[in-house]
């Protein structure tokens, strides 16, 4: 059922793989492909080619090539016999792991933050979030995942700690493709759960700027919770 | 189509890496050390391609570290880095740990407790190399029966991250540490938390693991302390 978005999946493909023209290829490449991923470009079970994907980042194949190698590594993606690959299919295991993670460790991250984020960093959080707030009013869904993407790892930044940041990094690029089928044509479904989220991103930054640890935690994994139960009754784990 | 020429090549990258990796793992190098192609190459008895290969893609795992020009080196930890390793070990290892407690097969628990043998035969031959290989092979015979495909990379980056230094630690300590401590038996614990499916006493097992080496005297001031010459082991 929610698998009815194909024309928004197109658009979000052609703005998310924008092409890349820098020295350092590699990097850009693999940058490229993770925001893909992350912002839903891709859907589970999707087949992708390694000349496919350097065509819509506009490069030669070896820097996807090395970039895919990553990717497999971190299981973002999944080899398949005759060099194909693939982003991996929808399975409900792996969706309760992934979101279990989640709650461990963008929880510690923001408990970690309440502890030591500075006042100006609250007040770039403040600002992030009156953005999302406006992309969420004008459902402007490319600037909403934009805006969200900056408040979060703005505030798993300040937990100071890289590694649990890149942790969570590469969840956010595994968890990514669950979006695409979350989206329906009528975004209206979406930004109706959106605006009731973003309730949550003020109790956040309450938390963040009281010092309150267990209280940051808490409405992160709240907030995850939330998000879980909205895709599972748009996901259909059962034609996987 | 794959010719046989490509499916050679990849298997020599995929083996040169896995090699590379197990090395690290088994802290065969130590903290500060650079790994060039050619000790790659010389010690895998390979080309120095795949070994560029291997190394690229051990630095993008953390398991070593970018240097300006140079060949990337085994990563030397800070103690800042080190505790917040620890930190992410405890809450990471601890959550497979009660989750392999929910959920292993007799099977599982059977290979646990072959790994516990070993594990206890190393610690009592005061063999440092033995007694890593052992460690690690308990310690990811658990996490395995956790089946979070997952959390588990996640946590071997983690343990490349801290093998060289962990040996530097262990070398430090002395060999007493090797003896079988009688009260300090947390693989045992963990073994029997297992076979209770005892989710809570699981965790608590491999937390206390993990933390116990840290709070021995020794522990923190061989960070610090010069490297010995000579005290290395490769092979």
């Amino acid at each position: 059922m929610a698998r009815t978005g194909r024309t928004r999946v197109e658009m979000a493909d052609a703005s998310a793989l924008s092409p890349v023209d820098s020295s350092k290829l590699h990097e850009r490449a693999y940058a490229e492909l993770r925001r893909a991923l992350m912002r839903g470009a891709l859907k589970p079970g999707q087949v992708v080619t390694i000349r496919g994907l350097a065509e819509a980042l506009g490069t030669s194949v070896m820097p996807i090539r090395d970039a895919v190698r990553q990717l497999l590594a971190v299981g973002a993606l999944e080899a398949l016999p005759r060099r194909a690959i693939r982003v991996p299919a929808l399975a409900e295991t792996r969706f309760g792991e992934l979101w279990a993670l989640r709650g461990i460790l963008e929880g510690e991250a923001c408990a970690l933050a309440a502890e030591r984020i500075g006042p100006a960093e609250i007040k770039v959080l403040e600002k992030v979030h009156a953005e999302v707030l406006a992309s969420a009013e004008r459902q402007d869904f490319e600037a909403l995942l934009t805006e969200n993407h900056r408040f979060f790892f703005t505030v798993f930044q300040a937990s100071r700690s890289e590694l649990l940041v890149s942790f969570i990094e590469t969840l956010w690029i595994l968890s990514g493709p669950h979006y695409n089928l979350a989206l329906t044509p009528d975004l209206r479904v979406v930004f109706n759960f959106v605006r009731r989220g973003l309730k949550n991103h003020e109790q956040l930054i309450a938390a963040l700027a009281a010092g309150d640890s267990e209280m940051a935690r808490l409405v992160r994994q709240k907030d995850l919770l939330e998000l879980a139960t909205f895709l599972r009754t748009r996901l259909d784990f059962t034609a996987a | 189509m794959l010719t046989v020429k490509q499916v050679a090549r990849d298997t020599i990258k995929l083996r040169v890496y896995d090699a590379l990796r197990r090395a690290i793992l088994e802290a065969r190098f130590r903290p500060g050390e650079v790994i060039t192609l050619r000790l790659g190459g010389e010690a895998l008895g390979t080309s120095m391609m795949p070994v560029r290969e291997a190394l690229h893609r051990l630095v993008a795992e953390r398991a070593l570290e970018a240097q300006p020009n140079r060949s990337p080196r085994v990563p030397v930890l800070d103690e800042t880095s080190l505790r917040e390793i620890l930190e992410l070990r405890c809450m990471l290892e601890g959550r497979a740990a009660a989750q392999a407690a929910r959920i292993a097969t007799p099977a599982d628990r059977e290979e646990i407790a072959a790994a516990q043998t070993e594990f206890a035969a190393a610690s009592r031959s005061a063999d440092p190399n033995r007694y890593l290989c052992a460690n690690t092979a308990f310690h990811f015979a658990v996490y395995q029966a956790a089946r979070m495909p997952r959390l588990l990379p996640m946590i071997e980056s983690l343990w490349l991250q801290y093998a060289p230094t962990f040996r530097v630690t262990l070398d430090a300590m002395g060999p007493q540490v090797f003896a079988p401590d009688g009260g300090l038996d947390h693989h045992g614990e963990l073994v029997r938390a297992l076979e209770e499916k005892d989710p809570d006493a699981a965790q608590a097992a491999i937390v206390r693991d993990i933390l116990e080496p840290t709070q021995r005297p020794g522990f923190w001031e061989a960070l610090t302390a010069p490297p010995r010459r000579g005290a290395r082991r490769t092979g």
